[in-house]
């Protein structure tokens, strides 16, 4: 406990960390920000206009045509229970198709046009910077040699550096996510807006598994970091998966390859569900098969542990026995 | 010198390091057999890429050996370093610290990364004249005073056995005088500090003993007098003959060289020999001066290259 101790210490002493850490709080305040602007309460302007475009629309002759098609036929058009009265309402669009956004729910904030995602890959990335530029300062200012000295049990010093990362990252995005939510529910309770219970579980959920993403990432780019002994270098390395490992995935000569790829494991650990087109898979006509393909939050979490598992596992491994 | 096996501060035996890069080999350490009595300063002496760094390193966990044995207070590193390197303080190579805390930030996170009080930073600021900078940023320090915190950071523990790579790196002169006269009172108050030091004269002031290295091997140990007691006496001889004189001294065996208003005189025990032998023949000696040697020129002639000695002891074997 006395080494976490020093070693939470140095690493909320070290600048460059307090400077991601108030990035990443900054972040998702400008975010906050962002979604209250872009959810903003329509305007009488706004609400005349939609109306007026609904109008016009609706008066359009293969509106209109489509209208007269649906009532001879409703049943074709709307399904065995449809009638004839309600051909207009079901094709003609109303005025809330015109209005120029939408308004603020949870659900859409986490959803993957909102900014909930954004912000939690936003994070984690400034978290695996921490991560790596915490390892990686102890080894370009050679301060390790002498903490080497201090305390010669490298697999004691690598897990209490190594637990100060996970800690701190962990920190850092819970207040970066979870101020994030708390400025969206509060907007959303200030413009009298319902919260369901499913959709506080739901970002509650995300947050969780947010923080958990956080301290994988920061805990793997530290390790990676203990062999390379360089930032630049660890950083530089998982670009290079990221993107090659894409590139890869998509050209792997098998079926399902999406499978593997870091950005759908990532989505699919952080939305709370995640359909991804796999262009790997190829149906034929007639086949019962699709390209969209669901991951799990357990197929995620299992695929992005085993990749933490490795790195942890090569890096006690190679600092325990390394040459300093 | 002679001293029990366990009463041996540090020992090595047959130490080798084998580093590889790019696909080659380097020997940095070749069979080294070291070995440091308890109290006073030992001099750790060799030319550059001699293995000195690569051996304090060893001794104090940082490197792993490729082959053979190395004890710290009696007790094997490999299996027991936890417990002797609390014994231990040491700055190897330059002073290493994290530029952006201050420096008693940095010696605090060593001290309590063992559980020290603050008064041993405190106490250990005072030692090296840096309390009124612990303050300041590291990376703010000039060199001399980063080298006084890495002395700092050494002393924290209270050390039976204090390694210095190269302590006076960049100091001033004054400051080289207080760190020398702490090195020496350190050894004086019966701790052991084993000092690796370009600075020839200066080991020759401070140090009771020193082991020479070249080429990863241990080329020379003992007492300083000891060893520059082995060296073959040279004389300066100032006659009104020269020429004569060289001739007689050539003829008595005496290597002699000639400079332009005397002789060097090499090769006999005692100066009296000269001044009898030129006195014999009629040359009387108008100046007669021993040469004494020094641990540089010793040092010198130990390690330049394509001499190959065999390691030379003040030890009685």
């Amino acid at each position: 406990m006395r080494l976490l101790a020093v070693e939470l210490n140095r690493f909320r002493s070290r600048r460059a960390i307090a400077l991601l850490a108030l990035a990443a709080v900054l972040v998702a305040a400008v975010l906050v920000g962002a979604t209250a602007w872009q959810t903003r309460p329509l305007s009488k302007a706004d609400h005349t206009d939609a109306t007026a475009q609904a109008a016009l629309e609706g008066q359009r002759a293969e509106i209109q045509q489509q209208v007269r098609a649906c009532r001879a036929d409703p049943k074709s058009y709307l399904g065995p229970s449809a009638t004839a009265e309600k051909c207009a309402d079901a094709l003609i669009p109303g005025p809330d198709a015109y209005f120029p956004r939408d308004p603020l729910t949870l659900r859409s904030a986490l959803s993957a046009s909102g900014l909930g995602l954004p912000l939690a890959l936003i994070v984690i990335g400034l978290m695996v910077i921490a991560g790596s530029t915490f390892m990686g300062a102890d080894w370009s200012s050679g301060s390790l040699t002498n903490q080497l000295i201090f305390e010669p049990r490298r697999p004691r010093l690598w897990l209490a550096k190594a637990a100060a990362v996970v800690i701190g990252c962990g920190l850092i995005t819970l207040v970066a996510l979870g101020g994030f939510w708390l400025g969206v529910g509060a907007i959303a309770q200030a413009r009298d807006i319902t919260v369901s219970s499913t959709e506080v579980s739901h970002v509650v959920w995300h947050v969780l598994r947010g923080v958990a993403l956080s301290m994988g990432a920061g805990l793997g780019a530290f390790a990676l970091t203990a062999v390379f002994r360089h930032t630049v270098a660890t950083l530089a390395l998982l670009f290079i998966y990221s993107v090659g490992g894409e590139l890869a995935v998509n050209l792997l000569p098998f079926e399902g390859a999406g499978r593997w790829s870091v950005g759908n494991n990532t989505f699919g650990w952080l939305a709370t569900h995640h359909r991804y087109f796999d262009a790997t898979i190829t149906c034929t006509p007639g086949e019962r098969c699709t390209s969209m393909q669901v991951m799990t939050h357990l197929e995620a979490g299992t695929f992005l542990g085993i990749l933490l598992l490795i790195a942890v596992m090569v890096s006690l491994a190679w600092f325990r026995r390394s040459d300093v | 010198m002679n001293h029990p096996m366990g009463d041996l501060v540090i020992e090595t035996s047959g130490l080798r390091k084998v580093y590889r890069s790019g696909g080659r080999r380097i020997v940095a350490v070749d069979g080294l057999d070291l070995r440091v009595p308890p109290g006073g300063v030992h001099g750790f002496l060799g030319p550059n890429g001699s293995g000195k760094t690569s051996t304090i390193k060893m001794l104090l966990g940082l490197v792993r050996p490729t082959k053979g044995q190395m004890s710290l207070f009696g007790l094997q590193v490999r299996d027991h370093l936890p417990e002797v390197i609390n014994r231990v303080g040491a700055v190897v190579e330059e002073p290493r610290f994290v530029p952006t805390f201050s420096g008693r930030k940095n010696l605090s996170l060593l001290a309590r990364s063992i559980g020290l009080p603050r008064s041993a930073v405190d106490s250990a600021l005072n030692q090296v004249g840096l309390r009124d900078r612990a303050k300041d940023d590291y990376r703010g320090y000039s060199l001399g005073m980063k080298q006084r915190l890495a002395i700092a950071a050494a002393l924290l523990k209270g050390p039976d056995l204090l390694i210095l790579d190269e302590p006076t790196n960049g100091l001033d002169p004054a400051g080289i005088q207080s760190i020398r006269e702490m090195i020496r009172d350190l050894g004086e108050s019966g701790v052991t500090v084993l000092l690796s030091s370009h600075i020839l004269a200066e080991v020759q002031q401070v140090c009771h003993s020193v082991s020479i290295v070249g080429e990863g091997r241990l080329l020379a140990s003992g007492n300083v007098e000891d060893l520059l007691g082995e060296k073959v006496s040279r004389t300066r001889v100032g006659v009104s003959d020269p020429q004569g004189a060289r001739h007689f001294l050539e003829a008595a065996g005496y290597a002699v060289t000639r400079e332009p208003d005397h002789l060097v005189v090499e090769g006999h025990e005692h100066p009296e020999q000269i001044t009898r032998l030129l006195a014999d023949k009629g040359v009387y000696v108008q100046e007669l001066t021993a040469i004494r040697p020094t641990l540089e020129s010793f040092f010198l002639e130990l390690t330049r290259p394509g001499k190959d000695e065999p390691a030379k002891s003040g030890e009685t074997p």
